[in-house]
């Protein structure tokens, strides 16, 4: 009996951190506009993940598709099209993200940094061996610099710059962001940084 | 008396906390209420240990440093109480800690990005742990206005294009200014041609 008592004022904890969760989140994005650079921000996310995970984009959908995301998040195409809202595509679709679009893209990525932590945190930390985090990051920024070829615009003076970049901070930057945004604490601080207050 | 300990092991970082349930707030038999230690075990530095002011100190400058660290920014935080400071420190980041004891020296401790995101995930889940009813002294993620960012921004990518073109504007109206035209010596040709002319015509 004691036990069962203890369970349920567990879930009641639960759900009231949930709830408490939710309506902050709610109170924080209130005034606040999508930033401008938050479609290419995402959409370099996801080809991080891409290049740390082949077949990311399967691992992607299908945990859309446990999480019962909405028909934009089940199939590829429909991903493919979120994702050309990046102007630094080949195949800039010329459209905008919507707020529920972003939280869906947020807790995908959110997940998979979760997922792919172990890896994110090798090409970050300084402490390993230096030879070997050269090595690691001769093949993240190979196979990165090779996918972005691939999709983006290459004629844009940006992305030239980030393929003919050497220092690779801009690769640097997109892992930070990842390994802060892993979890549940993750999640809303990316969220928080793809919006402004207006 | 039952007393409890969690633990939230990352990697590089290990925080382990001690208390009890707050039966008087309706806590649960496994959910701590009330803290009486805390210790943070980072890899290569001393043990750190304390109350849960100092705790609510760390994290609020931890915290407050992963969410501008993810927008780009690198500045300095320093807690409500002066007890924790955490600065950009070249690539790594620098936590220095002053001890409430008087006569202890400060401990300053080099995160690199691995450990800082490894102690920031301890912090994340202490902070969304149902087993813990516990109101933090932390503020919630907002976003962050487009002037705030501009300020701040550790790598700046200012547009002087306008600038540029302002400059090579003025150089070249002074310059257009201060060449001397040959106004005068024309005027001067005309008005004798004319004159030879009328003479001519005498």
């Amino acid at each position: 009996m004691n036990k069962s008592n203890s369970l349920t004022t567990q879930y009641e904890n639960v759900n009231n951190v949930s709830r408490s969760q939710d309506s902050t989140s709610d109170n924080t994005f209130v005034n606040c506009v999508i930033s401008y650079d938050t479609t290419r921000k995402l959409d370099f996310l996801i080809l991080v993940i891409e290049t740390l995970q082949i077949n990311a984009t399967d691992s992607l959908l299908l945990k859309a598709r446990d999480s019962g995301m909405s028909g934009d998040f089940t199939n590829r195409v429909q991903l493919w099209k979120i994702r050309c809202s990046n102007p630094l595509r080949k195949t800039y679709t010329f459209s905008s993200l919507s707020d529920e679009q972003i939280d869906s893209l947020v807790v995908l990525i959110s997940s998979m940094a979760e997922k792919l932590y172990p890896l994110i945190r090798q090409l970050l930390s300084s402490k390993e061996s230096k030879t070997l985090n050269k090595e690691r990051w001769i093949l993240f920024s190979s196979r990165l610099k090779s996918l972005i070829r691939e999709r983006m615009n290459f004629k844009r003076s940006y992305i030239s710059s980030l393929l003919s970049d050497e220092s690779n901070e801009f690769f640097r930057e997109l892992l930070v962001i990842l390994s802060l945004s892993c979890g549940t604490g993750g999640a809303n601080r990316l969220k928080a940084s793809l919006y402004n207050q207006s | 008396m039952i007393n409890l300990s969690y633990r939230f092991d990352q990697n590089s970082s290990s925080l382990e906390l001690a208390g009890m349930p707050d039966v008087s707030n309706g806590d649960s038999e496994s959910t701590i209420g009330i803290i009486f230690s805390w210790t943070l075990k980072i890899i290569g530095c001393p043990l750190l240990e304390g109350e849960k002011e100092h705790l609510d100190n760390l994290m609020q400058v931890i915290l407050q440093y992963s969410r501008s660290y993810i927008s780009g920014i690198r500045k300095t935080f320093v807690s409500n109480k002066k007890i924790v400071t955490i600065s950009p420190f070249g690539i790594s980041h620098k936590l220095l800690l002053n001890s409430t004891k008087k006569g202890v020296k400060p401990l300053e401790i080099i995160l690199d990005d691995s450990e800082l995101s490894d102690l920031t995930r301890c912090l994340d889940l202490l902070r969304y742990d149902p087993r813990f009813n516990i109101r933090w002294d932390i503020n919630q993620e907002r976003p962050y206005s487009k002037k705030y960012i501009r300020q701040n921004l550790s790598n700046p990518n200012k547009n002087f294009n306008f600038f540029y073109s302002f400059i090579i504007f003025l150089f070249t109206s002074t310059l257009l200014v201060l060449i001397p035209t040959n106004n005068k010596f024309e005027l001067k040709e005309s008005t004798n041609s004319y004159q030879s002319l009328s003479e001519q015509s005498q």
